[in-house]
């Protein structure tokens, strides 16, 4: 997508429970209508199929909340943060609600590809056997964590162990996960739940939520 | 929509017999959620076919199907409706049925179970489904669909007995209760039905005149996931006059009704300012035929100047006027190109009175290229009545020229030209063709392959309809209630979601009719003109004498000229009367 002269402000806001099974690009396009809908100036990319200017700060995983996302919207001239929020945030479809939109220095696009880790906060509806805290103990004390991801039409093995910044019990049914996201590598909080065992079709469901992303530092 | 259920008087389930992803593109269902939802004293939700992943998970957990809404099980609502839009979902309303916990024969249900009805263009025949079905209703729903829930919440709220609520049911006009007849057989013969308990002899299809007064929904359910028709669809007029002899809807839809350019802009507006789509889609049965096309989209394009919204125009006719008003309209976005030219040759074009010529052919291909497409998608049938091997070769011939005249023009550059869909001929209810045979299945399959050997190029995809599917389709679409022991037999060897051709299995199939006792071949043949038909008992407005003239014209190989842009050419619909009583 080419970025053209426009303004960019930052839309920060929340994937509920309800909606946790929406994919990206739903999210993607249910965003793009509620922009529609709002009648906010927004710039619209070039080419065979205009769509207005709203890059996402990083996907989350199909499952996954997140109660403080964040997404550039380009508008075609400057507009107040607090007008775009008076517009936009009534327009929300269920599910997602805008939490607040933020001006940019300068209106210049953030940079979202220096987004380097998230914290989660992964929730039990009820305590584990071994307990949690005994689980991510021995989880950290391993050297390497090998993971099978998907690649094109095969499978390929990436060790996840250096992505896992931090993970921390803090009761018998709550994790905070700290994992690395964006270009330099990842770790979904899925997988690590995986390497946990507590995350399966026969286990009740865990809240997973993501509740900040990091820009590296420097 | 979730109303409070404790406060509302009547609980309707719109049922779609297939996925969510289909169903929430219907127009359709769009409108009979906005006229029923708009009286307070109703609640109309919505049901889905679950896939066969959730259906699993259902059956697990024991939980009854439930609508999107309230959650709540089919069995606890009042009404169970089902938009009956092709034969192979018959097995998926029977199994919405089962996992709703309704019973499935209507003979089976007590006073609190639902009425189970059903509407749409597979309801103008639903004999296969009868003794599924407590009522049945015949063309438009938007007025008929509240006089039967103002009829049941009556019956319901003055305790009348199931029985008395169908017969009460059955004087609605364009209600159909089909346990008030009794089909007769002659041997192995269909010979009629006969009315019972003084219900009407023949029950005749609502027709909504005014489109402009009817309503329509600008504010619809905007779903998250991406649905097949993911935009705003507005339905700019009902009906078409084209007069192809082997079409259902055009025979089952008279008179041509138009909404006005006024209202059109109107709904569009709001629709677009509702939704956030970014494409409107005009529909109606032949798009270019609404009188004031061009002025319309000029409004169109007026009123979203600098919005980025798309209009689209499907259901062209195939000429270079309507490849131009496409491409007029393509400002935004272009959408693809259709010609829908349906037989390969001229003779068999007038038999199936599809009048175009090659040279509208040409033209239409030629504006399409010229205006920079890179590719178009071409519609053909095989198995037409009278049909020959050089109709078949035909196809191919008409492809070819196309994919030439489209190289000549710089199209495709060296990748696909032409997306090329063969179906096969299926013989329609209160059609023209109505009397006619579908070929056997190898033989189909033969003319797929002749077609498929002729157009061996890189320019050309190829796709065609699985020819086991469209024979099953051809049993029900003219079948009769002995059908339904094969559907109930069909649902006990698990069959459902039969559209689907992954889905599909056609051996099992065979075992359903054979633990049934029923022959397929019996309904695949050709009827005689004098034989009762299981559906003669339903009117849809044209005349079987019309039927029968126009049959027998294309035999002879003469067209009939559109009455909007000729003579009248007697239908039996009577327009004209219709637009007086109207005033």
């Amino acid at each position: 997508m080419v970025w053209i002269v426009s303004i960019c402000v930052e839309l920060i806001f929340e994937k509920g429970n309800e909606v946790r099974f929406l994919s990206h690009l739903d999210v993607a396009r249910a965003m793009e209508r509620a922009v529609r809908r709002a009648k906010l100036p927004v710039a619209y990319s070039r080419g065979y199929n205009p769509r207005p200017k709203l890059a996402f700060a990083s996907p989350l995983p199909l499952g996954v909340c997140g109660s403080a996302e964040r997404a550039a919207l380009a508008l075609s001239r400057p507009m107040a943060a607090r007008e775009v929020f008076a517009a936009l945030a009534p327009c929300m479809p269920p599910g997602l609600r805008l939490k607040d939109v933020v001006a940019l220095p300068n209106g210049r696009k953030p940079a979202y590809h220096l987004l380097d880790r998230a914290d989660y906060v992964v929730s039990f509806p009820a305590p584990l056997d071994p307990p949690l805290g005994q689980r991510v103990a021995e989880l950290l004390a391993r050297p390497t964590l090998p993971v099978a991801r998907r690649k094109g039409q095969g499978w390929k093995t990436v060790d996840i162990r250096r992505y896992i910044i931090s993970a921390r019990a803090t009761s018998d049914t709550e994790l905070e996960l700290t994992l690395a996201c964006g270009p330099g590598g990842h770790a979904s909080p899925i997988e690590v739940l995986r390497a946990l065992e507590a995350y399966s079709d026969d286990q009740p469901m865990p809240r997973i939520v993501r509740t900040r992303l990091y820009r590296r530092a420097g | 929509m979730r109303k409070d259920l404790s406060r509302v008087r009547l609980t309707f389930a719109l049922c779609f017999p297939d996925v969510y992803e289909v169903g929430m593109s219907h127009v359709g269902l769009r409108i009979l959620y906005h006229v029923l939802n708009s009286r307070p004293e109703i609640a109309a939700e919505r049901v889905f076919m679950p896939w066969v992943d959730f259906e699993q998970l259902l059956r697990k957990t024991a939980t009854p199907l439930f609508s999107l809404e309230n959650k709540l099980p089919l069995r606890s609502f009042d009404i169970v409706g089902f938009s009956l839009q092709y034969e192979l979902t018959y097995t998926n309303v029977l199994a919405m049925l089962e996992l709703g916990g309704v019973p499935v024969l209507a003979a089976e249900r007590g006073k609190d179970d639902p009425l189970v009805i059903a509407g749409g263009p597979c309801a103008t025949n639903p004999e296969p489904l009868a003794p599924f079905l407590d009522a049945v209703v015949l063309g438009d729903g938007e007025e008929v669909a509240l006089d039967l829930a103002q009829a049941t919440i009556e019956g319901r709220e003055r305790g009348l007995p199931r029985r008395d609520l169908l017969r009460r049911l059955a004087d609605i006009p364009g209600v159909y209760v089909p346990s008030l007849y009794r089909a007769h057989y002659d041997g192995s013969r269909f010979a009629g039905v006969e009315p019972l308990d003084g219900a009407p002899q023949r029950v005749v299809r609502r027709i909504v005149l005014d489109l402009d007064a009817a309503p329509f929904p600008s504010a619809p359910v905007v779903p998250f996931v991406e649905t097949i028709h993911d935009r705003v669809a507005l339905e700019i007029a009902r009906g078409c006059t084209q007069g192809c002899r082997f079409c259902h809807a055009g025979a089952t839809y008279r008179p041509v009704r138009e909404r006005s350019r006024g209202v059109l802009r109107r709904l569009a507006r709001e629709s677009v300012d509702s939704t956030g789509y970014d494409e409107i889609s005009l529909l109606s049965l032949s798009t270019t035929d609404y009188s004031e096309i061009e002025a319309l989209c000029d409004d169109l394009l007026e009123e979203f100047s600098g919005e980025q919204v798309s209009i689209s125009l499907p259901s062209l006719r195939v000429d270079a006027f309507s490849v131009g008003l496409c491409e007029r309209v393509s400002r935004v976005r272009r959408s693809g190109i259709t010609l829908a030219a349906e037989a390969g040759t001229q003779r068999l074009r007038d038999v199936i009175n599809k009048r175009v010529t090659d040279d509208d052919i040409e033209r239409a291909a030629c504006a399409a290229f010229d205006a920079g497409y890179q590719q178009i998608k071409l519609y053909f049938m095989i198995g037409l009545p009278t049909e020959r091997e050089e109709d078949v070769l035909g196809i191919a011939e008409t492809v070819r020229r196309i994919v030439r005249l489209g190289r000549e023009r710089g199209a495709g550059r060296r990748g696909v030209i032409a997306n090329v869909s063969v179906a096969s001929f299926v013989p329609k209810p209160h059609t023209p063709f109505q009397w006619e045979a579908q070929l056997p299945p190898e033989e189909l399959e033969r003319r797929q392959r002749l077609v498929i050997d002729n157009l061996r190029t890189r320019a050309v995809k190829l796709s065609w309809h699985d020819v086991q599917q469209s024979r099953l389709e051809a049993i029900f679409a003219r079948g009769d209630r002995r059908l339904a022991q094969v559907l109930l037999e069909a649902r006990r060897l698990g069959l459902r979601l039969d559209g689907w051709t992954d889905l599909f299995n056609p051996g099992a199939w065979e075992e359903a009719f054979a633990r049934a006792g029923v022959a397929p071949e019996e309904y695949l043949g050709e009827r005689e003109e004098d034989q009762p038909l299981p559906w003669d008992h339903l009117s849809c407005g044209v005349s079987k004498d019309f039927l029968l003239r126009e049959r027998r014209r294309a035999l002879a190989g003469e067209p009939t000229p559109d009455c909007r842009r000729g003579p009248c050419v007697a239908c039996g619909v009577d327009c004209e009367h219709l637009r007086r009583a109207d005033l």
